[in-house]
């Protein structure tokens, strides 16, 4: 894969493939749902979870190039702390449904601002 | 005002572009030979019609379901949307509002997109609340040590 092949701010890359830029985003996975982040690769394919991660590293506020994302409703959808947005709703497959909140402007534990992405929810069951 | 033109059954094959093209704006009105009034509509006007409609009698049940204390509240409180037993009434309460609200601009505007994407938001919503591990992170207030970093999947460092 060259340099100019990946474009962070760009609508997709060719699933697989290793971005050279730094992701912008943090990622952050709760607890709960950690065992099912490593999961993720054999249960959706590798291009799937690597398209993911690289969507919400770089540009988790915008429509997935991809995927289907929404927004999810009533109380689950309100941000979870001041600075975050709301809750989206991200179909990484058939079997996968995946609900995340960003934060760009986040102040960590050090109190150094950064960009965050939270992974609120994994949801593997099939529909 | 121009006179409302109702035409016969026979019209329907000596005047058929005239029929067809009063339906395209908007409505075309047909007597029947036995007397029956029909009507000619462009079929997406008739689909919001119908969704309308439906949705008025859906948004009926789901008020009725919540008016029932919660404890006594069975699936088929909710007709076809039984996946509304997933929302707590508070939830259930704004889904009622929203939707409602949704359902006027459809009517108004001719046009059922945005309810149609309403309805599917609050049923993913409702889907990721069945799962009880799920529910209590998407309700729960942020700590950021329930977090833990990730990296890309694939990538060894």
């Amino acid at each position: 894969m060259t340099g100019s092949a990946y474009q962070p701010f760009g609508p997709a890359r060719r699933p697989g493939g290793r971005p050279v830029a730094k992701p912008r985003y943090r990622v952050l996975v709760h607890r709960k749902f950690a065992e099912m982040w490593s999961s993720l690769p054999e249960r959706v394919g590798l291009a799937a979870a690597q398209q993911f991660y690289d969507h919400v590293a770089s540009t988790p506020g915008q429509p997935a190039a991809v995927n289907r994302t929404g927004i999810l409703r009533g109380k689950a959808g309100e941000p979870m702390a001041p600075g975050f947005s709301r809750t989206v709703h991200y179909e990484i497959s058939g079997a996968g449904r995946i609900d995340y909140q960003y934060n760009a402007a986040y102040l960590g534990a050090r109190g150094d601002p950064h960009p965050v992405v939270c992974i609120r929810a994994i949801n593997l069951s099939s529909h | 005002m121009s006179a409302q033109v109702i035409y016969t059954a026979s019209d329907l094959d000596r005047k058929r572009r005239e029929v067809t093209d009063a339906a395209r704006r908007g409505v075309a009105r047909i007597r029947d030979t036995d007397g029956m009034g029909l009507v000619l509509l462009p079929a997406r006007h008739y689909e919001v019609l119908d969704a309308v409609s439906r949705w008025h009698d859906r948004l009926d049940v789901a008020e009725r379901a919540l008016a029932k204390p919660r404890g006594q509240r069975i699936p088929r409180d909710f007709g076809d949307l039984t996946w509304l037993r997933h929302l707590d009434d508070e939830d259930l309460a704004v889904f009622i509002a929203e939707l409602r609200a949704a359902v006027s601009v459809a009517y108004h505007d001719d046009d059922l997109s945005d309810l149609d994407q309403l309805v599917r938001d609050w049923r993913v919503t409702a889907d990721e609340l069945a799962d009880p591990a799920r529910r209590e992170a998407l309700l729960g207030s942020f700590a950021e040590a329930d977090y833990v970093d990730v990296e890309r999947p694939g990538d060894t460092g």
